[in-house]
């Protein structure tokens, strides 16, 4: 097996290959993951997504790419009944969250942009106009997107999916959110260390995984200081605030590393009292951390884990 | 004559008495069988004088190899030579992927 590591949409990336190809497949996938960057981060001008949000108002020639992804943001809202909102980018901008997160660890908390007076409302991500037939969008006047995670997921998916052309045990990490290919080495599966949000040099769990992807949201990851107030990155839409939650992070286990990283963030936001709801109809598994450190875990775990050993418990 | 039958009677006593308890001190002083040696144990007694010769046996049974060099020219097997017992397959080295979380 080999890996490289680089650092690509403000996180850590891993790219593991096995096999003949394996060093053609990583450099492949790596320019998958850094076109992805330059097309679909919100702190790029030139992005895609920054011209799309530039032409709120009006309509706008799409990608493909860019419809694919709009198209899943529209699924995921209606199946999170609006937990995951990409809508949120005017809260995340009010919060400080105005620049890339390792920017923002290299300024003085007083240098982050102050509080405004309040939450404003924001349009409603189902007044967006889809066109997938013309591939044309239109966001209302008042509208800006953030895709934040469920673009790095989506770029996480098409670099694993490119690898594998190259070799058939692969796996992509970017930042938690990472995606393994159906064969996994010496079929023993991808063993996946659950850090402990409180300590990150502590593991909780080892999570063992056949196929698929695991996604994970933590308060306490991108997180910094505005004036006297500690911030975090996950927006509750339902208050335009950073979410108050009895869970510091969630993981969850999924086919697809979108599906992971939209629930993930969805359950994290809608804690305890929604998890149940949430994932009813859903194939897939999640792990979550409360403030104590304790686990709780979906009882429909036997597809995705093949392995799970509590350390603590 | 009857001088004569008295003596030989006495002679025969005698010569039957003294060849009873010759024969009685003879087995009285021989060896006694050692326990467990007996023949249906298949090894003999040791006895004084007589080296015993061991048994032979056969060499150690050879590892099945159909190999066709090996089957051509079996090499004679070498009792000084440490067979290394076989290695369990290797485990790639892996990264570790944690979920750091974003």
């Amino acid at each position: 097996m080999e890996w490289i590591g680089f650092r690509a949409m403000n996180t850590d990336v891993l790219v593991a290959a096995q096999g003949a190809s394996a060093k053609d497949g990583m450099q492949a996938a790596r320019e998958i993951i850094e076109a992805g960057e330059r097309r679909f981060s919100r702190f790029s001008q030139a992005s895609e997504l920054s011209q799309l949000n530039r032409s709120a108002g009006r309509w706008f020639d799409a990608s493909a790419d860019m419809i694919d992804i709009l198209q899943k943001a529209c699924r995921f809202f209606d199946r999170t009944r609006g937990l995951f909102d990409p809508t949120v980018l005017p809260d995340l901008i009010r919060m400080g969250y105005d620049r890339s997160m390792d920017e923002i660890r290299a300024l003085d908390a007083r240098l982050v942009s102050s509080v405004a007076a309040g939450p404003r409302p924001r349009a409603d991500f189902r007044e967006l106009e889809l066109d997938p037939a013309s591939s044309r969008v239109r966001l209302p006047a008042t509208m800006q997107l953030d895709f934040g995670g469920i673009a790095k997921g989506w770029i996480v998916d098409q670099a694993v999916k490119r690898l594998s052309r190259y070799s058939n045990v692969c796996a992509v990490n970017a930042g938690g959110d990472m995606r393994f290919n159906d064969h996994s080495p010496v079929g023993l599966g991808w063993p996946v260390e659950l850090e402990d949000p409180r300590d990150a040099a502590q593991h909780l769990a080892r999570i063992t995984v056949n196929h698929g992807a695991v996604a994970t949201s933590s308060v306490a990851k991108r997180t910094w200081r505005q004036g006297a107030k500690h911030r975090h990155h996950l927006i509750d839409p339902r208050t335009g605030e950073p979410a108050q939650s009895n869970w510091l992070s969630v993981t969850v286990i999924s086919d697809d590393t979108v599906t992971a990283e939209v629930y993930a963030k969805a359950i994290l936001i809608g804690g305890p009292s929604e998890a149940e709801k949430l994932t009813a109809n859903e194939d897939l598994v999640y792990v979550a951390v409360d403030r104590q450190g304790n686990l709780h875990d979906s009882p429909q775990s036997q597809e995705y884990v093949r392995e799970y050993e509590s350390i603590h418990t | 004559m009857r001088f004569f039958r008295a003596s030989l009677r006495t002679l025969i006593t005698l010569a039957s008495t003294f060849s009873f308890l010759g024969g009685w001190v003879l087995l009285a002083h021989s060896l006694k069988p050692t326990s467990g040696a007996g023949p249906s144990s298949g090894a003999p007694a040791a006895l004084p004088g007589i080296a015993a010769t061991p048994l032979p046996t056969l060499p150690p049974l050879q590892g099945l190899d159909f190999s066709p060099s090996q089957s051509a020219q079996p090499a004679p097997p070498n009792p000084l030579t440490i067979v290394s017992q076989p290695q369990p397959p290797q485990v790639q080295a892996m990264p570790i992927f944690t979920t750091s979380g974003s």
